[in-house]
């Protein structure tokens, strides 16, 4: 078992640094650990249990909880903000048409973001590929579904993903091996909508989750606890941590606290090292062969162009000055609405069904497909919230909150943008973190390719609606963000106009792979994360070959 | 918990001041048991405690007899931390409740007081203090909030005791599906300080599906 090699001054050398310790860089140093490399994780936040952040959930005010505050029960590391809405801290300064709708959720921690995820284990379309030659709109990836197939299969194995083994609840059916377990199977309130708006060709699909209904490896079977976000307490929900965990296990070691803030390369320009300053300002260095940036579609674009020196002035990676562009994420909408029978949301896991039906087609040439997830997270808090505003007490305030619970619906909506270099991530000239480091800024506008879908959206669930006797439905009028960020170091076939290669290469830098959201160059309307691990995967097998050929 | 009545008084016992009492328990390395005992009595005497006063107005308000007085106190607490001289207001709630009836016939009859039952029983159904960021909360699993839906909601986080139980049927809902609103207006929801409740739509109109119904375009496997 390789390790890396630390010095008495606290730097250390290994063959893969890995930055980041969510799941992409969990997936990777795992990969290169089982096989044989020393590696070591720079992870920039806390490294807590589980048991800590089920606790802060539950002492976390009703306000809080009531409009998902899912960021305030992760403990911060004081060097290594996130950001945080109640109140809100502006580490991330939104500006633009919609930069509200750009309220991304992201973990700085050991584990990373799948701490708060809902475990939805989505494939991109074989037509998300190939936007502009199938569209004419958008990019085309550098890869083609066909490439990224045997990857997904493989970190939905990971993962241990379950979804549905009969092919007509597939999206998308192509596929080359089962889901590693067949779909969580449906609560009543799923198989009673599904009946309901299914024959009007809605095409409700059970979601892929990376849980399952029997123990996984070392992880229990999913006992139905309805809190998969934030937090799921019983550890039966796939978070990054349980590969940080294996690849430790592997020989891998993982540093907390450690920002990395500066990239050092040579006359070829190949990465030689990375510095991170610690829990007590001191700056350490890692040096190693190959490197990994895997944190989110944020941190690592942020990163990179902190990093700018005098090879690459504009940042690293950055000859094409695209790093930082294109961010996009899947601004959605929520509709509401209360059914004529109860549906009892909120039996089972957080999230169960979805409707794909406008997923894919013809219209996307104009406007943005959308997927509608039937959210089943328990309706009690926003129905005892409602009641409370009528002014009920005793057995009509009881009633009220029965009835609104069992009735209620909400449809967590989600939009496909384009990649527009204008919607773009930039270093703070303003604003620093603890540490002195520029804050991110970001420049947002859903486009009008979104604006028209939404417009598709509101008519259609109108009509999900009127199929289910719904009476106080109300939509959102503000984009919400998913936490689906990608974009800002995109791919591309051409080092002109894109950052990284199919690998999630860098063009720049022969030895230095950014994989995960950021190389995304379409969007899709479904959960990047399976897409992300899958890139992850991918990166790590090119690293591999790499080094076998003696190149790393 | 049934309300404490003054335990019998002997012709001896001695009345000692509150300074004196917590002297006793401080230092009451001797003999704590004595020292609780003579508390007890003392408060017997004098005013029902705050606490006391809070949990009786609190039954009344939610129509629930059996509130847990350890949880009482905790949001009595809690309750004069949000709110400054809430003291006083329970003792107002105090004399409205103390004639008896119905939730809705004391809140029918609170006048002025009206807003601060609500915001009681709100406290209660909601764990917290008040619906604002990061207000003061002492209950999670015992906020009343979760007791309608018992039978057919597990509380987030906790469970219904093995995987898949969620596949089942779930209970009846045993009450009308339209529920009949209050014929008063309600009254405004109290402003928020930090944070924005995403902005809706106001509420718009479903369109009933007509024959044949809309079927949109199926996407199409390649």
């Amino acid at each position: 078992m390789a390790k890396p090699d630390f010095t008495s001054s606290g730097d250390v050398s290994a063959d893969v640094v890995v930055v980041g310790s969510g799941v992409v860089g969990g997936l990777v140093a795992n990969e290169l650990a089982a096989a044989g490399h020393s590696v070591v994780i720079l992870e920039a936040g806390l490294r807590l249990k589980r048991a800590e952040y089920v606790e802060n959930w539950r002492n976390m005010s009703f306000h809080n909880r009531l409009h998902s505050d899912f960021q305030g029960l992760y403990p911060q590391s004081p060097m290594a903000q996130a950001p945080l809405y109640f109140p809100p801290n502006d580490y991330v300064g939104l500006s633009g048409p919609n930069g509200s709708a750009f309220k991304q959720g992201y973990l700085r921690t050991v584990g990373g973001t799948t701490w708060h995820w809902a475990a939805s284990c989505w494939r991109h379309l074989p037509s998300d590929f190939e936007m502009k030659s199938r569209y004419g709109v958008g990019r085309d990836w550098a890869i083609s579904y066909d490439d990224l197939e045997p990857f997904y299969c493989r970190a939905e194995e990971e993962m241990g993903v379950s979804g549905p083994h009969d092919k007509a609840l597939q999206s998308p059916q192509e596929r080359s091996r089962p889901y590693p377990r067949d779909m969580i199977p449906f609560g009543y309130g799923d198989r009673r909508v599904a009946e309901i708006v299914n024959p009007h060709g809605f095409h409700l699909v059970p979601i892929p989750q990376g849980r399952s209904m029997e123990p996984f490896g070392e992880r229990p079977a999913c006992c139905g606890n309805n809190n998969c976000q934030p937090i799921c307490p019983i550890g039966a929900m796939y978070n990054g941590i349980q590969h940080i965990e294996k690849a430790e296990a592997n020989g891998a070691v993982t540093i907390a606290e450690a920002v990395v803030y500066r990239i050092d390369t040579d006359e070829n320009n190949r990465v030689t090292a990375v510095h991170w300053y610690d829990a007590h300002r001191q700056s350490h260095k890692a040096t190693g062969k190959t490197f990994v940036l895997a944190c989110n579609g944020i941190e690592t674009p942020r990163l990179l162009l902190l990093a700018a020196n005098a090879r690459n002035p504009n940042g690293i990676a950055n000859s094409s000055d695209q790093v930082g562009r294109n961010m996009m994420d899947h601004s959605g909408v929520h509709a509401s609405f209360l059914a004529n029978e109860p549906l009892w949301f909120g039996r089972g896991p957080a999230q169960s069904s979805c409707i794909v039906g406008p997923r894919d087609g013809d219209f996307r040439r104009d406007y943005s497909a959308n997927k509608m997830i039937l959210n089943n997270i328990s309706r009690v808090a926003p129905a005892t919230e409602q009641a409370l505003k009528l002014g009920l007490v005793g057995k009509e305030l009881d009633d009220e909150i029965r009835r609104r619970a069992a009735c209620g619906v909400d449809l967590s909506i989600s939009l496909e943008p384009l990649p527009d270099p204008e919607n773009r991530l930039t270093l703070s000239k303003t604003r620093t973190d603890p540490l002195g480091l520029a804050c991110p800024d970001i420049h947002y506008d859903v486009g009008d390719y979104v604006r028209k879908g939404l417009n598709a959206v509101t008519t259609q669930v109108k009509e999900i609606a009127g199929l289910m006797g719904g009476t106080e439905l109300r939509i959102t009028t503000d984009y919400n963000a998913n936490n689906h960020i990608m974009g800002g170091t995109i791919m591309g076939r051409d080092p002109k106009d894109s950052v990284v290669d199919g690998d999630c290469r860098a063009h720049d830098h022969a030895n230095l792979w950014l994989p995960g959201g950021g190389a995304m160059p379409s969007a899709s309307v479904v959960n990047t994360t399976l897409s992300m691990a899958a890139l992850g995967l991918k990166a790590a097998d090119s690293i591999k070959a790499a080094f076998a050929r003696g190149q790393a | 918990m049934k309300k404490v009545s003054p335990p019998p008084l002997s012709s001896g016992t001695p009345l000692l001041g509150r300074r004196s009492l917590l002297l006793g328990t401080v230092m009451g390395s001797v003999s704590v048991a004595i020292g609780n005992s003579v508390l007890g009595r003392a408060n017997a005497l004098a005013a029902p405690p705050l606490d006391e006063t809070f949990l009786g107005v609190s039954r009344a308000i939610t129509g629930r007899p059996d509130l847990d007085p350890v949880l009482s106190s905790r949001l009595c607490a809690a309750m004069q931390t949000t709110f400054p001289g809430y003291a006083s207001t329970v003792e107002s709630l105090a004399r409205i409740t103390a004639q008896g009836g119905q939730p809705h016939e004391i809140l029918d009859r609170s006048g002025d007081l009206k807003k601060a039952f609500l915001a009681l029983n709100a406290a209660w159904y909601t764990g917290s203090t008040e619906d604002k960021t990061n207000a003061p909360m002492v209950a999670y699993y015992d906020a009343l909030m979760y007791q309608p839906t018992k039978d057919g909601l597990p509380v987030p986080t906790y469970c219904f005791g093995r995987p898949g139980w969620w596949t089942e049927a779930p209970p009846p809902l045993g009450i009308p599906i339209h529920a009949p609103l209050p014929a008063t207006p309600p009254p405004p929801a109290p402003p928020g300080v930090e944070s924005k409740i995403p902005p809706q739509s106001p509420p718009l109109k479903p369109i009933t599906p007509s024959s044949p119904p809309y079927i949109p375009k199926p996407r199409q496997e390649h």
